[in-house]
């Protein structure tokens, strides 16, 4: 009878051989668990943000910007935009174009980074840096990388093209300074 | 005795099935493992590209990277369809900028999608958009979204700021179409 009594702690001893050895997975694929919450996390912080803009609503855009936020566009800038710049491009922007909307067309997120393409679209109503409005439906499109910390956007990096925009504003291609949006 | 010999399936019984709930997460975990291992071929291919590109041996190469029914986006609704379409223009870049380097400065990948963020430098030598050579250094950045499948380029959006381009080139004074 002993002996049989014996195979018991052999055979749990086996069992959490594999149990420990599956510790070490389990901790894997928790760690991939968390990163890929934080992603989608990312994703609807910066996407809320964009929708803030859309609605014109600056003080619900800040819930999502962090104060110290930097745009660089394009990205090699030596002058990047602060927040606080940034909501006067827009109230500049949608002065002229009141419809103004961004539409995310592809977005992705890995780590502390989003990317995003983004198409904006609207109509050219009002006046827009010295240019008079053609009444003309405007598009550009975009690519952004966020950069996200404690649930703000904290840096964004942006590249468009400026010249098929202004073509679009009924521009020739003139000696404009090439504007950061 | 007995009684103690059954306890002993009771207790097989009992491991295996937590065994069987850890397999669920196991195949879960192999699901991201492999994800990860796909996302950094797909970004190895996009960096091997560059890099031909910059030795002026795309074309050489490209049917290995690239579908043949891929579609490059470029800004202002400018789309190049197809491989054999991409491989005539392909060899103009570097004739034009023959000393051309691309430096990537970020790369993130996600399932079937790379972002990668380039610095461009070249030297104005050749004849390129209908703009005669000028010897002026061409410095720009652009990003770029590449999606794959099964190991080989589909799809692409580039974006850059075309007029910081023609700026640098010196053509402030003419409407010139966005094109490639």
């Amino acid at each position: 009878m002993k002996r049989y009594l014996r195979v018991i702690p052999l055979a749990l001893l086996l069992c959490f051989s594999f149990a420990c050895q599956d510790k070490a997975a389990m901790a894997e694929l928790e760690k991939y668990r968390v990163q890929a919450a934080v992603e989608a996390r990312n994703i609807e912080i910066i996407k809320a943000a964009i929708a803030e803009v859309d609605k014109r609503n600056l003080e619900g855009f800040q819930a999502y910007v962090a104060p110290e936020f930097k745009l660089y566009a394009p990205s090699n800038s030596t002058t990047p935009v602060s927040r606080d710049d940034y909501m006067a491009m827009v109230k500049m922007m949608t002065a002229a174009i009141p419809d103004m909307v961004h539409n995310v067309t592809e977005v992705f997120a890995v780590g502390d980074r989003v990317v995003l393409r983004v198409a904006i679209q609207g109509t050219h109503l009002a006046e827009l840096q010295g240019i008079p409005p053609t009444g003309n439906k405007v598009t550009a499109s975009y690519i952004a990388i966020f950069r996200v910390k404690d649930g703000k956007a904290v840096e964004e990096v942006v590249e468009e093209d400026f010249l098929g925009l202004y073509q679009q504003l009924g521009m020739e291609l003139k000696p404009v300074a090439a504007k950061k949006k | 005795m007995k009684k103690y010999l059954g306890v002993v399936p009771l207790i097989l019984l009992f491991c295996f099935t937590i065994a069987c709930q850890d397999k669920a997460a196991m195949a879960e975990l192999e699901k991201y493992k492999a994800q990860a291992k796909v996302e950094e071929q797909n970004k190895q291919i996009e960096k091997r590209y560059a890099e031909e590109e910059d030795k002026g041996n795309i074309l050489e190469v490209i049917d290995e990277m690239v579908a043949p029914d891929v579609v490059y986006h470029y800004p202002n609704n400018n789309d190049e369809r197809g491989l054999e379409t991409i491989k005539q223009n392909e060899p103009s870049f570097k004739k034009a900028f023959p000393d051309m380097k691309h430096t990537i400065e970020l790369q993130i990948a996600e399932g079937d999608l790379v972002a990668t963020r380039y610095k461009w430098h070249g030297t104005h030598m050749g004849e390129w958009m209908g703009i005669a050579p000028t010897g002026k250094e061409l410095n720009f950045t652009f990003i770029e979204i590449c999606r794959f499948s099964d190991g080989k380029l589909v799809e692409a959006w580039i974006e850059l700021d075309w007029l910081g381009i023609m700026q640098q080139l010196g053509m402030e004074l003419k409407l010139k179409e966005a094109k490639k």
